[in-house]
């Protein structure tokens, strides 16, 4: 009987509060769905076969980490929150002869009315939303859907239930250890704690401008992709400390200079929303500080994201200009022997014929593709260096000879210079064809390879043989005279590397008169062209057949899972920024309630009360969006390089997602903010 | 000369759902003369809070009038009332009502910020307040950094400042020690001396020992007054004493 009567009381405090437990139920509610989505995306076997090895699976699991994560804090923090609020009426209670134990009860049953509809709705939330998700993927991944309606498992389901069921018992444990921890007099006065006057913590101050500095120091500096992305870790801990820091100490600093300044401080308009500021800021430099670098965060993820996403078709034009590049080389009696480039096209001509494919056009290339150290204007091998090496040195270099080059050259579109290279025996031509270290621009006088310099006569922009080697190093493009130049590189290289050395390469690239109809069969058509090479060169074969398609569809896998993940981590960040910032409202409100009424007592207008609290509170709630905007811009150089790695050079693109997740991101945080201002009035009036 | 006239002032307070409307004035009547120290007694429910609320502008009467100089208040816009309170109105609070984000100075000079004084003029009309109400060294701390006493000169130096025509006093000494409490009505008596005209709602003797004049408010009415005379404050605080003892005991 007892026990009813407790759970009584926290039925009733529940339904009395519904401005503090609504959010909470929901809050909770919308993570569990989340996390069930991620979770269950992770395991879905269905889904795994439709997409065929795909990065999905992998990724979605380190994704409900992250969930996890963010979950535990933001349940914590909000039922913090709670405590704080009720400590009154507990405090009350204890006063009227209930024991601290009894407390507890009431806090227990108060737990379980929040927790059993959270758990409920999130996984009702979670199956609706699942079906949606998975169409989603599929949709992104350009896949089949996956056949039947719903999916439901007993371990899916389970899993996230029981994992919020003890964070929601975790809260309990911390509540409940506050009450016992209380004494019945703190209870009730927990309201009147004296505040001091905000000091400017200059040491702090130092630090955030030192860390921000450094960070936006790093993140605008020169350096190559490769750098970008060890840098790129070290600045966002920089500017987080810094963001931190500087909201703690800068803005109290900032008002208090505006506090001096008599001129300005003595003016209706500002005295109250500075002095009041000065001590908001105190108590919530924190938390605004957390708001700002999670905005940041969600921008900077959805915004690369999504250009990556879009881009995928901009990165495969620029990286295929044919849709099938193939090699092959047999091993006989330990010699190499590279298959002809007769029995090449004639393997490829024959499975495109039994696909009814037309070729368009084909490049021949012989070729010799190398990896170097480029040291002091020099190619070293890796046994030649000596001291070790840097990672910054690595460099690929594909050699032709000046016949290929002048044959290639013909047949390609970019013809600007139709003058022979005439190169002697000791003259290269050179190009940097990608450059991720060193800047394009810097072309050595003389280059020495295999021990022997040689003199770059031309410097030429454009390379006739695309390389696939990657983004992570350089690649040059070198011309010599002739296949005894050529035999001379290679047995160089040869006696540096040993079995690890390269081989010659003869490569054909082939596009095809209807690139849709190939993609359309994409990869049986693959399988043909290995099985016609197969039945061409029987024996011991080793071959590199690099498709547009398969290119294609990997990249779209990998990014499309980045976006998806992306725009749920996004969803949950945004959705704790809008938690935070109503939680933060609504405790606002109760303590400004009485500065305010006392202000209109001694004649303030209530208008003008109605715009000092707006001053105030659109400071607080949009410097962080200020900050996130001003991280984002700076951040926007390295993270440019960054995606450069990832093939993407699009910066239009990349300047479009930007300034489209953060419009979306605003209108969001306006409209948050604009809802729970009209709470934090209701509350103050 | 007259300078507040209240006339037939009544105040109903409809229920909410329903419920018995209260009729928390039901027709009262004075005026206070320019220079005047009065005091306003009853006990609680008496309608005495909110006669001075109707007073203060903070709230509007149902029926009769309130005149200030021979102005109806009951003409004044609600976006015009403000700007009356904070022109010739002063108010000292029972719970000091001084906001916990300025300092005391901040506090005190606030009427005048909102009035658009500009910094000059405000320093030249800090100095002689603070220094006749004995707080010029406070003045850099926040209001939780000093005593109740303190906190209760400081809101007097904040009604002060703007010069009002009429200093309402609301319990000012409720939530003062005695010593305090004193204090601040040898403050209000030397106010009055040098012509500050004084409104004071009080159920302090003491308190209201010290006005010229004391009105007595029971169930909404004026139910009696009395005049100081040539008397001194004992005697005065007699005829209160006696005064209550006869409305309790219905005389």
């Amino acid at each position: 009987m007892k026990h009813s009567v407790y759970a009584r009381i926290a039925a009733a405090t529940v339904r009395a509060n519904p401005r503090l437990y609504v959010p909470r139920v929901l809050a909770e509610a919308g993570l569990l769905g989340c996390f069930y989505i991620l979770y269950t995306l992770s395991r879905d076997q269905r889904l795994a076969e439709a997409l065929g090895g795909s990065y999905l699976p992998t990724m979605m699991g380190m994704g409900t980490v992250v969930i996890g994560l963010l979950s535990g804090i933001l349940i914590l923090y909000i039922s913090r929150f709670l405590m704080k609020q009720r400590t009154g009426a507990y405090g009350l209670y204890n006063v009227l002869g209930m024991e601290k134990r009894h407390i507890i009860r009431v806090l227990f049953s108060e737990s379980l009315f929040t927790s059993l509809p959270s758990l409920l709705l999130g996984l009702g939330f979670g199956v609706l939303f699942y079906k949606l998700s998975s169409l989603l993927i599929c949709r992104m991944l350009r896949s089949g859907p996956v056949a039947g309606f719903y999916y439901l498992s007993a371990p899916t389901l389970l899993f996230p239930a029981l994992l919020f069921l003890a964070l929601d018992f975790l809260a309990f444990l911390t509540g409940s250890l506050s009450i016992a921890r209380m004494k019945p007099v703190e209870l009730l006065a927990q309201q009147h704690k004296g505040e001091t006057e905000p000091r400017v913590k200059w040491p702090l101050l130092a630090l955030g401008i030192l860390t921000l500095g450094a960070g936006y120091g790093i993140a605008l500096s020169d350096q190559s992709p490769l750098q970008a992305i060890f840098l790129f870790f070290a600045a966002v801990i920089l500017v987080i400390v810094g963001t931190y820091c500087l909201f703690v100490s800068g803005t109290t600093f900032v008002l208090k200079r505006l506090r001096q300044n008599r001129r300005y401080y003595y003016q209706k308009r500002h005295m109250p929303a500075v002095a009041g500021l000065l001590f908001r800021m105190k108590r919530n430099a924190v938390g605004l500080a957390s708001i700002a670098i999670l905005a940041t965060g969600v921008v900077v993820m959805l915004s690369t994201t999504v250009s990556l996403y879009s881009g995928v078709q901009d990165t495969m034009e620029a990286n295929y200009p044919r849709q099938l590049y193939l090699s092959a080389y047999q091993v006989e009696d330990g010699e190499i022997r590279h298959v002809p480039f007769d029995t090449l096209q004639a393997v490829v001509s024959e499975a495109a014929a039994e696909y009814g494919l037309a070729v368009q056009d084909e490049e021949q290339t012989d070729m010799l593709t190398v990896s170097y150290l480029f040291r002091d204007d020099t190619l070293l091998t890796r046994t030649e260096a000596e001291g070790g090496w840097d990672l910054e040195e690595l460099t690929g270099a594909i050699f032709i000879t000046e016949d290929t080059y002048t044959r290639l050259k013909g047949q390609t579109y970019i013809s600007t210079d139709r003058r022979r290279l005439d190169l002697d025996a000791d003259e290269i031509a050179f190009c940097r064809i990608y450059s991720t270290v060193r800047s394009l621009s810097e072309v050595p006088e003389t280059l020495t390879i295999g021990g022997k310099p040689f003199r770059v006569k031309e410097t030429i922009s454009y390379f006739p043989v695309s390389s696939n080697m990657g983004a992570m190093v350089d690649v040059i493009g070198v011309v010599v005279a002739d296949q005894t130049v050529l035999d001379g590189i290679y047995r160089a290289q040869k006696v540096g590397y040993g079995d690890y050395a390269s081989e010659y390469a003869n490569r054909i690239g082939v596009s095809f008169a209807d690139e849709e109809a190939v993609s359309a069969v994409g990869e049986a058509f693959s399988q043909t062209v290995v099985e016609t090479l197969r039945k061409a060169c029987p024996g011991e074969l080793s071959y590199t057949l690099d498709t547009k398609w398969e290119s294609f569809h990997n990249t779209l896998d990998m990014y499309g899972t980045f976006l998806f993940l992306g725009l749920l981590l996004g969803f949950v960040c945004l959705f704790s920024t809008v938690l935070v910032i109503y939680y933060k409202q609504i405790a606002e409100g109760y303590e400004d309630r009485a500065r305010f009424q006392i202000m209109e007592k001694v004649g303030m207008e209530p208008k003008e009360v109605r715009e000092t609290i707006g001053t105030q509170l659109r400071l607080q709630f949009f410097l962080p969006l200020a900050t996130a905007a001003v991280h984002t811009a700076v951040a926007f150089p390295i993270l440019l390089k960054l995606l450069k790695i990832l093939m993407l050079s699009n910066t239009g693109l990349f300047v479009l997602c930007t300034l489209a997740t953060f419009a979306v991101f605003s209108l969001v945080y306006v409209a948050v903010y604009q809802l729970t201002a009209r709470t934090y009035y209701q509350i103050v009036h | 000369m007259t300078m507040l006239e209240v006339r037939d002032l009544e105040k109903t307070y409809s229920g909410r759902f329903g419920a018995n409307p209260v009729r928390a004035l039901k027709g009262v009547s004075f005026s206070v003369e320019a220079g005047e120290y009065v005091a306003i007694m009853g006990e609680s429910g008496s309608g005495k809070t909110t006669l001075l609320n109707i007073l203060a502008t903070l709230d509007r009467p149902t029926g009769g009038s309130v005149l200030l100089d021979g102005r109806d208040l009951a003409g004044l816009k609600d976006s015009a009332l403000a700007a009356f309170r904070r022109e010739n109105l002063g108010f000292v609070f029972q719970e000091f009502n001084l906001l916990d984000t300025f300092t005391l100075r901040d506090n005190i000079l606030l009427p005048l910020v909102l009035g658009g004084k500009n910094a000059d003029e405000l320093g030249k009309r800090l100095e002689p307040v603070a220094a006749s109400l004995g707080i010029t060294e406070l003045l850099h701390k926040y209001p939780w950094e000093v005593s109740g006493g303190q906190k209760q000169r400081a809101a007097v130096a904040r009604a002060l400042i703007t010069r009002p025509r009429l200093l309402l006093a609301d319990e000012p000494t409720g939530a003062l020690d005695s010593q305090s409490a004193s204090e601040l009505l040898r403050v209000f008596s030397r106010l009055n001396g040098e012509g500050q005209t004084i409104l004071m709602v009080t159920h302090s003797i003491d308190a209201a020992s010290h006005a010229r004049r004391v009105l007595f408010i029971r169930d909404g009415v004026v139910f009696h007054q009395l005049y100081r005379g040539e008397g001194s404050n004992e005697a005065l605080y007699q005829k209160i004493a006696d005064t209550l003892t006869m409305l309790r005991t219905g005389r």
